[in-house]
This record gives C-alpha cells, sequence and structure tokens, in this order.
C-alpha cells in the first residue's frame, strides 16, 4: 500500500499581503486621514468664528444698555475719539468711557469716588470710536475686523493692548471689501433731560 | 475592496454628521446676530427719529450686514400697546432665513422725539 505523504507547507495556502492589497488600504488610510485633518480643521475654526460672534454681539448688547443709561441720567457730556465722559451734577457723578485697542472701559465715580468698573471686550481687530452728533449727540463706531485676516488676541478674546499697532491691526491685502460696522447713536444729555420733562 | 467601501461608508456618514451640525449652529448663530443687530437698529431709530415714521430708514451699515432686511412701522394706540404712555410705534424688521421661513424681530416704540413733539 502506498502511503502518501503530504507536507503542511503543501497543504495550506499562504495568505500573505499583495502589493496591490498594500496599495488600497494606504490610500483609504490616507484618505481617512485627510478628511479628518481637514474636518477638525473646519470645525476648530468655525469654533473660532461663533465664539467671536458670540463676544461680539455680548458686548455690543452690554455696552448699548449701559450707554443707554447713562445718556439719560447724566446732564453734560464731553466727546472725543477715544473717551466719552458723561456728568451728572445732581449726584455730583461721572461716568468715564475710555477706548484701549476695541476694548471700552467704564469706571464710574461718585464724589470722586471710584463707584463701579465695567469693560466691554470686542473680538480681536475690532475698533471702537467716539464721534458727536448734531446737536448735542454721540454716537459709537464699531468696526470688526477683516473676515480674511488672522489678528493676534489677547487672552479674553480681544487684541493686545500692548504693541505695535501694526502687529495688533495688520493692513488688509488690496480689493478686500470695507469691513462690516455698528453704529449705535444716542441723543446725548441736554437733549435726553428736555424730553423727561416734557409732559 | 470591502474594506474600501465601509471604510468610505463611516466617513460618509461622519462628514454629513458633521457638516449638518455645523450648518446648524452657524444657522442659529446667525439668527441671535439678527436678533440682537435689529433690537441696536431699532433702538437707534427710537432714539433719532422723528415722529413721522413714513421717513424711518434702516441705516447704511445694517442694510449693508442684511440687504433683504424690511422695515415695517406702524402706528398703534395706547388701547392697542396696552399700555398708558400715548401713542406708539410697532417697528418691525424682518428677514428671510436661508429654509424659507422669516425671522422677525419686533417693538413697540414711543419715540423720544415724538414726545417731544407733541
Amino acid at each position: 500500500m502506498k502511503k502518501t505523504f503530504s507536507s503542511p507547507l503543501h497543504s495550506s495556502v499562504r495568505t500573505g499581503l499583495t502589493i496591490a492589497g498594500i496599495i488600497v488600504h494606504l490610500t483609504v488610510a490616507a484618505a481617512m486621514l485627510s478628511l479628518g485633518t481637514v474636518s477638525i480643521h473646519m470645525l476648530l475654526k468655525s469654533e473660532s468664528r461663533l465664539l467671536d460672534e458670540s463676544l461680539l454681539l455680548k458686548s455690543l448688547e452690554r455696552l448699548e444698555a449701559h450707554l443707554d443709561a447713562d445718556s439719560i441720567l447724566y446732564s453734560s457730556q464731553s466727546v472725543t475719539e477715544n473717551e466719552l465722559l458723561l456728568k451728572s451734577d445732581s449726584r455730583a457723578a461721572t461716568a468715564r468711557y475710555t477706548i484701549r485697542r476695541g476694548r471700552v472701559d467704564r469706571t464710574l465715580h461718585i464724589n470722586e469716588e471710584l463707584n463701579s468698573r465695567e469693560r466691554f471686550v470686542f473680538p480681536a481687530g475690532t475698533t471702537v470710536r467716539f464721534d458727536s452728533t448734531d446737536p448735542t449727540g454721540f454716537s459709537v463706531t464699531i468696526t470688526e475686523g477683516f473676515g480674511t485676516l488672522q489678528y493676534p488676541a489677547a487672552g479674553d478674546g480681544g487684541s493686545p493692548v500692548t504693541g505695535l499697532d501694526s502687529d495688533t491691526f495688520p493692513r488688509p491685502p488690496r480689493g478686500t471689501a470695507a469691513p462690516l460696522q455698528t453704529i449705535m447713536t444716542f441723543p446725548g444729555a441736554s437733549a435726553a433731560n428736555a424730553q423727561e420733562v416734557q409732559p | 475592496m470591502l474594506e474600501l467601501v465601509v471604510s468610505a461608508l463611516l466617513i460618509g456618514v461622519l462628514i454629513s454628521m458633521l457638516s449638518q451640525g455645523i450648518t446648524l449652529v452657524s444657522r442659529q448663530q446667525k439668527k441671535q446676530s439678527f436678533h440682537a443687530l435689529a433690537r441696536i437698529e431699532l433702538n437707534n431709530l427710537e432714539r433719532t427719529a422723528t415722529a413721522d415714521f413714513g421717513k424711518w430708514t434702516l441705516s447704511e451699515s445694517f442694510r449693508r450686514r442684511f440687504p433683504d432686511a424690511k422695515l415695517q412701522v406702524e402706528a398703534i394706540t395706547e388701547q392697542q400697546s396696552g399700555l398708558p404712555f400715548g401713542p406708539a410705534v410697532k417697528a418691525s424688521l424682518t428677514q428671510l432665513q436661508n429654509n424659507g421661513t422669516a425671522q422677525q424681530v419686533q417693538l413697540v416704540l414711543w419715540p423720544r422725539s415724538a414726545r417731544n413733539e407733541q
């Protein structure tokens, strides 16, 4: 009787990796990695934009509420580009708004003593300006940064208050559309008081 | 080949979920932005506009940001407003959303200049 001998090497087929298989796996892995990277980048960018918008809206609403209340309560004012001073004769109170690179600080002094302090932080790249309006009013213009530029931000999301202006507010490339603005207008101390005495 | 199909499906599902989420959050943020800025715009009108509300117009900065926004102003009586402050003005700003619905911000105002002229 003839015995057949079969070696384990011959009975089972070795399953290895072919070069085509490796290429397919590598391609899939590369595609997944690149799409994952793009998605995470998109997510982070969108989160940063949403945070900036949220910061802008919150500061706008708070600033408007304070200015609206102050413009009615105070009887005299002086306006420069970076400072707004509202004075009340009856309470010897002074509300001072100071702009520092897109950040507005409000201090309230009563009888020359500091009573309260508020800070309105706008997103990096934002600029704020006070203007006088006729006849006794004032306006606040908040100009947002250019959407295409990356501005250096401080810890609170606003612009750094020290350093060069050219670093904090880099120039946009030519042909960039003008940035968006929000303007708040207030009738001013004397006009508001005149209205209050009307029956 | 099977791995290719499975991973392509997974990637597709993940990306569609992610992009949908980002779109929804962004849309919500736009709504909030319109709401806040429309209120500021209406408050500006209340503080500075004349009693003749037919001449009320939106500021250039607001129109630039929301070119499709429409301002509607109508006079309302003391009874309609429900408050004893005299005749008022109902001002509303409407903006069409991407999904076809309209977002409206409405304020009842007693214009300061109108009170002055009375």
